[in-house]
């Protein structure tokens, strides 16, 4: 963790039930503001879990979350919903919505971040400059190849300028060259809006080199150099 | 899920659906001695019947329309599209429109044998739309790796398994609708030999004592012999129909039927002759003046008389079926999703269901033992009892399309919309709705379909003697002409129009599955 630096992500104790047999944790995890962390483990550990239990759309069996500072959830408890949180997500497979362009998916995002319709024009334009996109606003999603699909969902977690950012495994379908791209765009989207990133892939040497730090979780849904209680 | 929404929802159907079978429960509570000669010799015959018909209905809709639905959605019949497209209209007659035909074709076939083939005949599009959904739903590299090692033989031997639970699923539909049909059996019933069922039955017993407990307690087995149909019919429908495909799924390929394709073409074409094609001829042709001899303006007088008669009617029944439908589509949606998302989802399935388990002719008593008070008399009397009475009735079935929609839809959609800061409301409104608009016009169209068509519940309540259905069932009672045969096609034609529009001008198929 860089030192010094105030904390972005706190987690103490967690514990959830995955399915009938598996558990996730306990696990204590902390992230600094501006750390680009990435977390490996097999399939089926629990990584995603753990993305969507810090995000507030799954509830944890026990522990406490906090996110810069405040906290989120205690036990099954979730304090803060997952709007309120300040987290942009990106899902493994995009979650594009089918009967949206892709500006109507930025200014559905913008809309809900009570952002003024006079401003829409200018913050979208900002958005799809920052991935790529600029030119595609008319785009469905079906019509998207999966690099630019995935630089869409990138957009869209940017849009209501979120504080952390969540990847779930977001390289998965894309060819060599179509992931370095991407992954060079999230660290300069790091650096430029100071944004905590915490990304989940099974494959260790995916980002390794771009990011500061490597968790590994182990089969058993804990962290390595923890051991079931 | 907004809790305001889910109440308002539940709110509906308690007060549409639920409260007239638990009113009618109430009274066999209420008069336990009601119950005395349940099981008598005579009770005992009527549930032998209604199991004949419902049985003999299922097994007959199972036997040619499996076959039906995979062959026009998988292979190449001659004439697919169009198969699937008229396949649909038995389904979309009313019963009763069939009965009036078949019954002046085959006179002397009357009773068990003529009232099993038409409910058979009204309701094998059932099982063909499960088991179609269900054959495009094996993944493409299955059935390529059957072909190689087995042919066609192989790929029919692998897919049998995976079929049979959606077929068995529409099946089990089919059996519903056949045990609780009250028309087609009075109807055939009215000429010579006598099949009475029990829903005969519960409508004489109330209209002779007038007394609603009897009328309950001589539905009860009929009501568990709906639920004995319906329970495996959603456990099935889970497993074959709304089986979750994998993300990586490869849709699967025309399969060719070789020397198989013209005969199979042409016995698919005479299930539609015998269903739709002879059906709808019959009517036109009676409607031209029929025996007399057929004039295009005998015909078109025909049509001329049925409108300047029927006009009300038509406008009347048009009416309560699109408001029905229309105020069921929402709480139809957000039933849905609470029933998909949620874990204990199963048990509001089960209460959205219950009104179906209930005879068609015990809801329109139960309807009437609710509303016809002092307080509730002007509602009762006026055409918003109708509409309750269709959305009460109906509901379950556009919620079973919005719960399989939903099951379907990537949960993923909804948390993207939740963490960009969408509340429930406008999650619904802005992604989960627009998102399965061909299941919820399905829906839509499926409620609009089975409230035109509806007879068994409404001929009970005085407010729907102004629905077409019912000058229609009068009309065939006290006799045939052309003028019965022209408004039998104009309700065919208008209760047809909304699925045909949303085929036309969106392009999209309907997803009607319930």
């Amino acid at each position: 963790m860089t030192k010094n630096k105030p904390i972005a992500i706190s987690v103490r104790g967690l514990r959830a039930r995955m399915g009938a047999n598996a558990t996730l944790g306990p696990l204590d995890l902390d992230l600094a503001v501006g750390e680009h962390a990435l977390l490996v483990g097999p399939s089926g550990c629990g990584k995603s879990s753990l993305l969507r239990i810090l995000a507030g759309l799954l509830p944890a069996d026990a522990g406490v979350i906090s996110l810069f500072g405040q906290e989120v959830s205690r036990g099954s408890k979730i304090l803060v919903p997952p709007r309120r949180r300040g987290i942009g997500f990106l899902f493994q497979g995009g979650a594009l919505w089918p009967h949206m362009s892709v500006a109507a998916h930025l200014d559905f995002v913008l809309r809900c971040a009570a952002v003024t319709p006079s401003e829409w024009d200018a913050r979208r334009a900002e958005l799809l400059t920052q991935v790529g996109l600029e030119g595609f606003g008319d785009r469905r999603p079906g019509t998207l190849s999966g690099g630019e699909a995935q630089r869409l969902a990138l957009a869209r977690a940017l849009a209501p300028r979120p504080r952390l950012l969540l990847l779930d495994e977001p390289l998965g379908p894309l060819d060599a060259e179509r992931r370095t791209s991407l992954l060079e765009l999230f660290e300069e989207l790091r650096r430029s809006l100071d944004l905590t990133i915490l990304h989940v892939t099974h494959d260790p040497a995916e980002a390794s080199s771009m990011t500061d730090r490597t968790l590994q979780m182990q089969p058993d849904g804990t962290l390595a150099g923890a051991s079931k209680a | 899920m907004s809790r305001t929404l889910l109440t308002l929802s539940l709110a509906v159907l308690a007060v549409a659906g639920l409260g007239p079978v638990i009113v009618m429960a109430l009274r066999v509570v209420q008069d336990p001695a009601a119950l005395q000669g349940l099981l008598d010799e005579r009770t005992l015959s009527l549930l032998g019947r209604t199991l004949l018909l419902g049985g003999g209905a299922a097994g007959l809709a199972l036997l040619v329309g499996a076959p039906f639905g995979y062959l026009t959605a998988r292979t190449d019949l001659p004439g697919a599209p169009w198969l699937r497209s008229l396949g649909l209209v038995p389904l979309i007659m009313p019963p009763l429109l069939l009965a009036v035909s078949w019954t002046v074709l085959v006179p002397e076939l009357r009773g068990a044998p003529m009232t099993i083939l038409l409910m058979g005949l009204s309701t094998f599009p059932i099982v063909a739309l499960f088991t179609a959904k269900a054959a495009r739903r094996v993944d493409g590299r299955r059935e390529e790796a059957a072909l190689l090692s087995g042919g066609l033989g192989g790929v029919l031997r692998m897919e049998f398994g995976l079929l049979l639970p959606a077929a068995l699923s529409g099946a089990c539909f089919a059996f519903l609708f056949a045990a609780s049909d009250f028309a087609v059996p009075d109807f055939v019933s009215s000429v010579g030999r006598k099949f009475n069922v029990y829903a005969d039955e519960v409508f004489a017993t109330w209209q002779v004592d007038g007394s609603d407990s009897r009328a309950v307690a001589t539905a009860l087995p009929l009501v568990a012999l709906i639920l004995a149909a319906l329970l495996p019919a959603l456990a099935l429908r889970r497993r074959g129909t709304l089986a979750t495909l994998d993300s990586d799924f490869v849709a699967p390929r025309t399969l060719s039927l070789g020397s198989w394709r013209w005969p199979l073409g042409l016995a698919a074409w005479g299930l539609i002759t015998l269903g739709a094609l002879i059906p709808v001829g019959r009517m036109l042709f009676e409607a031209g003046g029929g025996p007399t001899g057929w004039s295009l303006d005998k015909f078109q007088a025909a049509f001329a008389k049925a409108v300047e008669l029927c006009r009300d009617n038509l406008l009347a029944s048009l009416g309560y079926s699109i408001l029905a439908a229309t105020l069921a589509l929402p709480v139809a949606l957000v039933l849905g999703h609470a029933i998909a998302r949620w874990r204990h989802g199963w048990f509001l399935e089960m209460l959205c269901v219950l009104p179906l388990a209930t005879p068609a002719i015990l809801f329109g008593i139960g309807n009437i033992a609710l509303w016809n008070g002092t307080w509730t008399y002007t509602f009762y009397t006026s055409g918003g009892m109708v509409v309750l009475l269709y959305v009460g009735r109906f509901l379950a079935f556009p919620t079973l399309v919005s719960a399989g929609a939903v099951a379907s839809l990537d949960r993923e959609l909804e948390q993207a919309a939740e963490l960009a800061g969408a509340g429930p409301v406008r999650r619904m409104t802005r992604i989960v709705a627009p998102t399965l608009m061909p299941s919820l016009m399905g829906g839509w169209v499926l409620m609009f379909v089975l409230a035109m068509r509806e007879l068994d519940a409404a001929i009970l309540v005085p407010a729907a003697n102004d629905t077409v259905m019912f000058r229609m069932f009068n009309a065939v009672h006290f006799g045939r002409d052309d003028f019965v045969a022209a408004l039998a096609l104009l309700i065919l034609f208008v209760t047809i129009v909304p699925g045909v529009l949303w085929r036309l001008f969106s392009g999209k198929e309907l997803e009607v599955l319930p």
